[in-house]
């Protein structure tokens, strides 16, 4: 409890510390966390979901769509123009997404395993090119162009006040999902991804846990993804696609599976700075790094960053043991 | 009645989705474990034969060939160094090890290359009559080739002894070793086939569409969508599912236009959900 | 007074592709009974507990438990009854320690619904000391009492076994499918096994035993079954089966007569 603790009071100086443009790697890495939560969360049930971005994006683009300014008039298509706060598009992009979480897991958890990895994927294909093909709609190519969030007249526009957004929101997420798995229904879900045949002939219904925690997941994403395009002022159908996808499998392989929420934040605080700097520096550097860390971790480093700590405890012990010895 | 090219590019377009998904089935099949690195073999090769056919200016054919030894090398020695070693740790740990590599291979060629799209001119000129429309030799020298190395992947899978071996250890691994099949033998021929169909898909396909690092993707995804629809265990499920697709994809796109992506998942979450196993594949226990 | 048939199999046949694994099979099991399964390697036990709870639906012929047809319920349904199996391979939780696996299985013991669960009310505070309490009631009954905190993983194989059978306890069984409890096991450890299961047996607990070795079979089943080629080839008091010539030609060349 200390540490967390220590790395909540870190979180909440870093700000006034560090310069600004440091900022603009944090507030991103935030937000992926939230992300790499969910996609542990749901891997904890024994499901590996490819389409986690996919919610980022249904979030950001309904927060977008009820959110936006005058001047976007859905292509003339719609006349009614929304137009509400940017918290509550930012909670309805929750809702949105985790409505549609609990369609699609309805339906393809049923099998889950292999098929249910390849239709998130798929579906997070198609809504790309559902937003990139409907213009008057979705904005097409260009997207929508959002406003920064305001509470009543104070509007967040700087990095500062967003980076506490973000982190909130953070902290909201992890609370959540740490609750839930130190809860029955974390012990729930543990049975069900160690032994599922088990699982259900001890009368856990499989269905229903596995949707649970992927709409919860779909909620948190969604939110985040409103977040990052009231942050980004836009959103386009590029941003949020399979390649986002990946790269939260990955920020939580390398912080580490096993822990539900210090892994994937590590991972995310870890990976998506040093991608967003390469890309500024070198086209290509990206992907080329991120592999190289995940090859890395894979083969050296089995349990993730989040490993560390222990592997250095024990090589101390073990130097401590052999001087005594000698 | 849809013009002549439609189902020329139909045909084309699913003989390369059932080259790109046989591949990724092999291993599948084999394995237990999802190559991701599959669709950047395709790029590869893309790009190899535009270096050796565009940059060097050599023989088109020829670099096709270079191009698939190259990828077949590749992916021999992705087996040996990345997934040999984990692949007893379970299909998660596999598919990061092989996500990573997928970023590895697009970082680098972006590096060395350049994001750009490049146009490559048509290696093969001229064109054939056929009726009252003209078909480019180009088309058809894609269309004779993916033919070819289709029926050589179905002689290689029922008529030999090695592709006895390769159903065999699909069906199940321990039972394999027991005949005496070297199951490391097995996984570098499957990875080195597998390679291979995708190396040609990449290079018969690079010239006729476009080339840049992110090609890799659409292979890949059409791929795994070809299996899903066909069934997992099934190497005629991933050919069906290939020849839906291609069809679905080509004729969806010249009738209906945008949407056709649409209800191509569509068409794909009512086959899972009525027949959660694919096409053709084994019926699944209902344990959820 | 006729007792109720807590389970009945009627003209159940289960084909994949074209092998009938079960064929035809027909069993009337007893609230209360303890019934043997024996039979070759293949000679379709496995597929048998399989349909009945629920793995696999039959291609041909009904399962009727408590008198109500249950084909279309899922395995955690029929849980839900009472129908409760072991599992021969697979047994347990692998992540877990012993008191874990116990815990996990108590699911349906719970009655708190996931708000009450994620709000840690008072209630499910409650409940779940209750039902830890039940567990180690459990665990004592099956002597793991001093191991409760060790990894599943790192018993002996034959404390593994025992701690399937305790798991399937914790489900509440009315109807216990018991997949081969003893392979594997000494001689001190199948006599400490043969007779939980006669203490769960006579605590009311309905038995259905597959099982190789024959002893225990002989020493626990009120009925004896024997199946051959997913055909049921006899059905009767033990030592006379085992007598019956067809069970003996059956088991000719195999390893498992004891």
């Amino acid at each position: 409890m200390i540490f967390v603790g220590v790395v909540l009071a870190l979180a909440i100086v870093v700000p006034f510390i560090v310069p600004t443009p440091i900022l603009t790697y944090l507030i991103p890495a935030l937000l992926w966390a939230i992300g790499c939560m969910t996609w542990n969360a749901i891997a904890r049930v024994g499901q590996f979901s490819m389409g986690q971005a996919a919610f980022y994006a249904i979030g950001g683009y309904a927060s977008a769509m009820l959110t936006a300014p005058a001047s976007f008039a859905y292509g003339g298509t719609v006349t009614l123009i929304f137009q509400w706060p940017v918290f509550v598009g930012v909670l309805c992009g929750g809702i949105a997404a985790a409505i549609v979480a609990l369609i699609v897991g309805t339906i393809t958890l049923r099998i889950g395993g292999l098929f249910f990895c390849i239709i998130t994927l798929a579906f997070g294909e198609l809504l790309r090119i559902v937003a990139l093909n409907q213009p008057p709609i979705f904005g097409g190519g260009n997207g929508i162009t959002v406003n920064a969030p305001a509470i009543g007249n104070w509007v967040l526009s700087g990095k500062i006040p967003f980076y506490f957004v973000a982190l909130g929101a953070v902290i909201l997420t992890a609370v959540v999902i740490s609750r839930i798995d130190k809860s029955r229904l974390g012990r729930t879900f543990r049975a069900i991804a160690a032994n599922q045949a088990l699982a259900a002939h001890a009368g856990i219904q499989l269905m229903k846990y596995r949707v649970i925690i992927f709409t919860v997941g779909g909620f948190f994403c969604g939110m985040a993804g409103a977040l990052f395009t009231h942050y980004l002022r836009v959103i386009t159908p590029t941003v949020f696609g399979f390649t986002e996808s990946i790269l939260i499998l990955l920020m939580c392989a390398v912080g580490g599976y096993y822990s539900a929420v210090a892994g994937p934040i590590l991972g995310a605080l870890v990976l998506s700075p040093v991608g967003d700097y390469l890309t500024s520096v070198l086209q290509g550097g990206k992907p080329f790094v991120f592999g190289i860390v995940v090859l890395l971790v894979a083969f050296y480093l089995v349990n993730g960053l989040v490993d560390i700590p222990t592997l250095v405890r024990r090589a101390i012990v073990k130097r401590r043991k052999s001087t005594v010895t000698a | 009645m849809a013009p002549l090219i439609v189902w020329l590019d139909s045909i084309i377009v699913a003989f390369t989705i059932i080259m790109v998904a046989s591949g990724l089935a092999l291993v599948f099949g084999v394995m237990g474990i999802l190559n991701w690195t599959h669709g950047q073999l395709y790029m590869m090769a893309a790009y190899v034969v535009f270096v050796i056919n565009v940059q060097l200016g050599l023989n088109y054919i020829l670099s096709l060939v270079v191009a698939t030894a190259v990828i077949v090398g590749l992916g021999i020695l992705i087996e040996k160094v990345f997934i040999r070693p984990v692949a007893d740790k379970g299909f998660l740990t596999a598919s990061v090890v092989t996500m990573g590599l997928l970023n590895v291979f697009l970082g680098v060629v972006t590096m060395i290359y350049g994001p750009r799209e490049r146009a490559i001119p048509i290696p093969i000129e001229g064109k054939l009559a056929i009726g009252s429309t003209f078909v480019t030799w180009q088309r058809m020298t894609v269309l004779i080739i993916s033919v070819l190395s289709l029926i050589a992947l179905y002689w290689f899978v029922n008529r030999t002894r090695a592709g006895l071996a390769v159903r065999a250890a699909a069906q199940d691994k321990a039972v394999a070793g027991m005949y005496g099949i070297r199951v490391g033998r097995l996984f570098v021929l499957v990875m080195a086939v597998g390679s291979g169909l995708a190396a040609l898909a990449g290079g018969l396909l690079g010239p006729v569409y476009s080339l840049n690092p992110s090609i890799g993707a659409r292979p890949l995804n059409m791929a795994l969508f070809a299996i899903v629809l066909g069934g997992l265990g099934s190497f005629k499920g991933a050919a069906v599912g290939g020849l839906i697709l291609g069809f679905a994809s080509v004729m969806g796109a010249y009738y209906i236009g945008a949407w056709w992506e649409l209800v191509q998942f569509l068409l794909i979450m009512v086959v899972i959900l009525f027949r959660p196993q694919g096409l053709f594949g084994k019926p699944l226990g209902r344990v959820g | 007074m006729v007792a109720l048939a807590i389970l009945e199999v009627r003209n159940v046949s289960r084909h994949f592709g074209n092998l009938a694994a079960l064929d035809g099979i027909d069993l009337s099991v007893d609230k209360g009974e303890i019934i043997g399964i024996a039979g070759p390697n293949g000679s379709g036990k496995s597929t048998l507990f399989n349909v009945i709870t629920g793995i696999f639906p039959p291609t041909k012929g009904e399962v009727f438990y408590k008198g109500q047809k249950i084909d279309r319920l899922r395995p955690d349904q029929r849980a839900a009854k009472g129908l409760v199996r072991t599992f021969q391979a697979n047994v347990l939780f692998r992540d877990g320690t012993v008191l874990d696996n116990i815990l996990r299985a108590s699911h349906l013991q719970f009655k708190a619904n996931s708000w009450q669960v994620f709000f840690n009310t008072p209630a499910n505070r409650r409940e779940e000391r209750e039902v830890l309490g039940k567990a180690k009631e459990i665990l004592d009954f099956w002597g793991f009492s001093t191991v409760e905190n060790v990894m599943a993983s790192e018993l002996p194989h034959g404390d593994q076994r025992r701690l399937g059978l305790a798991v399937a306890m914790a489900i509440n069984p009315e109807l216990l499918l018991v997949d081969e409890p003893v392979g594997g096991m000494s001689g001190g450890e199948r006599a400490s096994v043969v007779e939980h299961i006669a203490r769960l047996h006579n605590e009311g607990v309905t038995i259905l035993l597959v099982e190789h070795h024959v002893q225990t079979l002989l020493a626990l089943c009120e009925r004896l079954i024997v199946l051959n080629f997913g055909r049921k080839i006899a059905d009767g008091v033990p030592r006379q089966v085992a007598a019956d010539p067809a069970v003996i030609e059956a088991y000719l060349g195999s390893e498992e007569v004891a």
